[in-house]
C-alpha cells in the first residue's frame, strides 16, 4: 500500500458522509438560508424591541438579487417566501428612524386609489336603488408619533387625478338616473338628487375619504409584540383589530365583525352572541394588510409582517412591475375567494413601494360581468415635521 | 417595510447579499462537516444554527473565513451532542459512527484502530484529512495554538500507531501509515 493509498484509505475512513446524505443536504441549501433569515429576524427583534419602546425604531427592508441565479430554480411561491425573509433579515438589521423630540411627528403622503360604490335613489316604483361604481384617488397624509397622530385622505374630485367612474357604464346609467348625489366624489358637483348608500372598499379605518381624524396607531404599534409568532397568535385569537389597537381576550375576528374594542366598520354587521372566536388563516392575512397600511406598524412591524406574509403559503413572486419609476417585485397572496393582496417591494433598497388589494367580484351595471376593482396605496417617503397639521 | 432611506441605507443589504455570498460559497463544507458529526436528523437545525451565530457575528468578525465557521460548528456540534444525549432511550451519542456508513471497512484493521481513538484525536486527524485544513487552520477550529495541535498530532499519530500494534496491520503498513501522517498537512 502506497502512501498515497494510504493517505485515501485514511481520508475514506474518516470521511463518513454517505453520497446519498450529501445529495439530500445539497437539496436543503435554500430552505436552510431561508430559516437562517428567519431566525435571524427572530433574534434580532427582541433587541430592537426595546429601542421601540423608547424611540420608533425602524426600518429598512429589503431584498436583493431578487431574480439572480436562485430564484429560477425555485418555485414562485418559495421564491416569496425567500424574498420575504430576506426582507424581514434586512429590516431587523437596518438602521433606526431618527429619534422625535417633543411635538414632533413622522410625516408621509401616499397617494391613493380605491374604489367606491354608491346608490341612486330608490322609489316606490323601483325599491333596489341603482348601483354604481367608482373610482376615487388622491392622497393620504399620516403625521403619527408614539402617541398617536392624524390622518387625512383628501379624494380628487372627478376628472383629476383618474378619479372617475369605473366603467362608461357606470356613469351613463348614473346621468341616464338623473345624476344624483355621488357620494364616493365630495369635492364635486352634483344636482343636489339625492343618492343612496355608499362605500369605499378596501382599506379599512385609514381610508375614510376627505376625513381628517385622530390615529392612536403609534401608541397601540408600539405595545404589540415584535416577535413573529407571539402576534401570529394574537392575530389567530383575534387579540389584534385593525387598528393596531389590541383586546385583552380572544374575540371574534374583527375583520369579520364589529367586536369590542374593533376599529368600527359601518358596513360591518355587529357580532352576534355565541359567535366564535378567532381569525382564519385569511383573516389573518387581511388583518396584515390592514396593519400595513399603518405608517407606523409598517415600518415598526415591516420585519415581523414580511415574517408572517412568509408563513402563508399561497404567498408567491408575480414578476416585476415599475412603480413611481423603481422596478419593484411583486408578492401575490390570495385573500380569500374574491380577493387578492400584492405588495411591490423594491429588491434594490428594501422598501415597501405599494400594496395593492383587488377585488374579483365587482359586477358591471349593465353587462352583468365582473369587473375586477383594486384599491392602492402608493407610498411615499418618511420625513420628520414638527407639529401636525 | 419602511418607505426612507435611514441612514447608511445599502450597509444591511450590502452585508447581507456578503453574506449570503459566504453562505453559498461554504454551504456545502459546513454541511458535510455536520453530517460526518451527527445524523443526518439534525442536519439541518445544527447548519442553519451555524450559519445565524455567523450572520450575528458577520460584521465583526475581521475575516470570516471556513474555518471559522468550523470553529463555530464545533461548539454547534457539541450542543447538539448534549442534547442528543438527555435524550430518553440514548445512552451516550458518540462521534457519528465512522465505521458504519463504510461497511466494506467495518472489518478493516484499520477501522478497528480508530475506533479506540478518542473523539478529540478523531477529530484532529479529521480536520487535517478529511476537510483538509492546514495546521494553522485546524489549530484555529481547535482553539488551540499550531504549536499545541503539533503536539497533539504527534500524540495522536502515536496512539493510532500503538492501536494498529494491537490488531493485525503489518509492520509495513504501519510504517507507511505513520510516515504519511508525519507527512499530512
Amino acid at each position: 500500500m502506497t502512501a498515497k493509498d494510504e493517505n485515501e484509505t485514511l481520508r475514506s475512513l474518516l470521511d463518513n458522509t454517505k453520497t446519498v446524505e450529501v445529495d439530500v443536504a445539497s437539496t436543503r441549501e435554500d430552505a436552510i438560508w431561508s430559516t437562517v433569515l428567519e431566525r435571524s429576524t427572530q433574534r434580532s427583534k427582541h433587541r430592537r424591541r426595546w429601542q421601540l419602546v423608547g424611540s420608533s425604531a425602524f426600518v429598512v427592508a429589503l431584498a436583493g438579487g431578487l431574480t439572480g441565479g436562485l430564484l429560477p430554480a425555485m418555485t414562485t411561491s418559495s421564491a416569496a417566501a425567500t424574498l420575504l425573509h430576506k426582507a424581514a433579515a434586512l429590516d431587523a438589521s437596518s438602521a433606526n428612524l431618527p429619534v422625535l423630540g417633543p411635538g414632533d411627528y413622522y410625516y408621509e403622503s401616499s397617494s391613493v386609489q380605491m374604489f367606491c360604490s354608491f346608490n341612486g335613489p330608490s322609489t316606490p316604483s323601483d325599491p333596489i336603488p341603482p348601483s354604481f361604481l367608482y373610482i376615487a384617488t388622491g392622497n393620504r397624509n399620516t403625521w403619527t408619533s408614539d402617541v398617536g397622530g392624524v390622518v387625512d385622505v383628501a379624494v380628487n374630485p372627478t376628472g383629476v387625478g383618474g378619479s372617475n367612474f369605473a366603467t362608461p357604464a357606470d356613469k351613463a346609467q348614473w346621468v341616464a338616473e338623473g345624476e344624483p348625489e355621488n357620494a364616493c366624489n365630495p369635492d364635486g358637483s352634483s344636482t343636489g338628487k339625492p343618492g343612496g348608500f355608499s362605500y369605499y372598499g378596501g382599506f379599512g379605518f385609514a381610508f375614510q375619504a376627505n376625513s381628517s381624524q385622530q390615529s392612536d396607531a403609534g401608541e397601540a404599534i408600539n405595545q404589540l409584540p415584535a416577535n413573529a409568532s407571539t402576534l401570529g397568535q394574537m392575530l389567530a385569537s383575534g387579540e389584534i383589530n385593525q387598528n393596531g389597537t389590541t383586546s385583552s381576550t380572544p374575540q371574534v375576528c374583527p375583520w369579520v365583525m364589529n367586536a369590542p374594542g374593533a376599529a368600527v366598520q359601518p358596513t360591518q354587521p355587529v357580532a352576534p352572541p355565541g359567535s366564535p372566536t378567532g381569525c382564519s388563516p385569511t383573516q389573518e392575512t387581511q388583518l396584515i394588510v390592514a396593519l400595513l397600511q399603518l405608517p407606523d406598524a409598517s415600518a415598526k412591524l415591516g420585519s415581523t409582517l414580511y415574517t408572517l406574509l412568509a408563513q402563508t403559503p399561497q404567498a408567491a413572486l408575480a414578476g416585476t412591475t415599475t412603480v413611481n419609476g423603481v422596478e419593484g417585485s411583486v408578492v401575490t397572496l390570495p385573500l380569500g375567494a374574491n380577493e387578492t393582496l400584492s405588495v411591490v417591494i423594491d429588491p434594490t433598497t428594501g422598501t415597501l413601494l405599494q400594496c395593492t388589494v383587488t377585488f374579483l367580484n365587482q359586477m358591471d351595471v349593465e353587462t352583468g360581468k365582473v369587473v375586477p376593482m383594486s384599491d392602492v396605496i402608493t407610498y411615499g417617503s418618511i420625513s420628520v415635521v414638527h407639529g401636525a397639521s | 417595510m419602511s418607505r426612507e432611506p435611514r441612514r447608511n441605507p445599502d450597509h444591511a443589504r450590502k452585508d447581507l447579499a456578503a453574506f449570503e455570498f459566504f453562505y453559498r460559497t461554504n454551504y456545502q463544507s459546513v454541511s458535510r462537516y455536520v453530517l460526518r458529526r451527527l445524523p443526518l436528523d439534525s442536519h439541518d437545525d445544527v447548519v442553519a444554527s451555524v450559519f445565524v451565530v455567523a450572520w450575528r457575528k458577520f460584521h465583526s468578525c475581521v475575516n470570516p473565513s471556513l474555518p471559522w465557521l468550523y470553529r463555530i460548528a464545533s461548539f454547534e456540534v457539541a450542543h447538539e451532542r448534549r442534547r442528543l444525549a438527555r435524550r430518553p432511550n440514548m445512552d451516550s451519542v458518540r462521534d457519528w459512527d465512522i465505521v458504519s456508513v463504510q461497511p466494506s471497512l467495518d472489518d478493516n484493521d484499520l477501522g478497528v484502530s480508530f475506533r479506540q481513538l478518542s473523539t478529540s484525536d478523531v477529530e484532529l486527524l479529521r480536520l487535517l484529512f478529511v476537510e483538509e485544513l492546514s495546521r494553522e487552520d485546524a489549530a484555529m477550529v481547535l482553539g488551540c495554538t499550531t504549536g499545541a495541535l503539533n503536539v497533539r498530532l504527534h500524540r495522536a499519530r502515536t496512539r493510532l500507531i500503538d492501536t494498529m500494534h494491537r490488531v493485525s496491520w503489518t509492520p509495513v503498513d504501519i510504517e507507511t501509515m505513520t510516515e504519511d501522517i508525519k507527512e499530512a498537512p
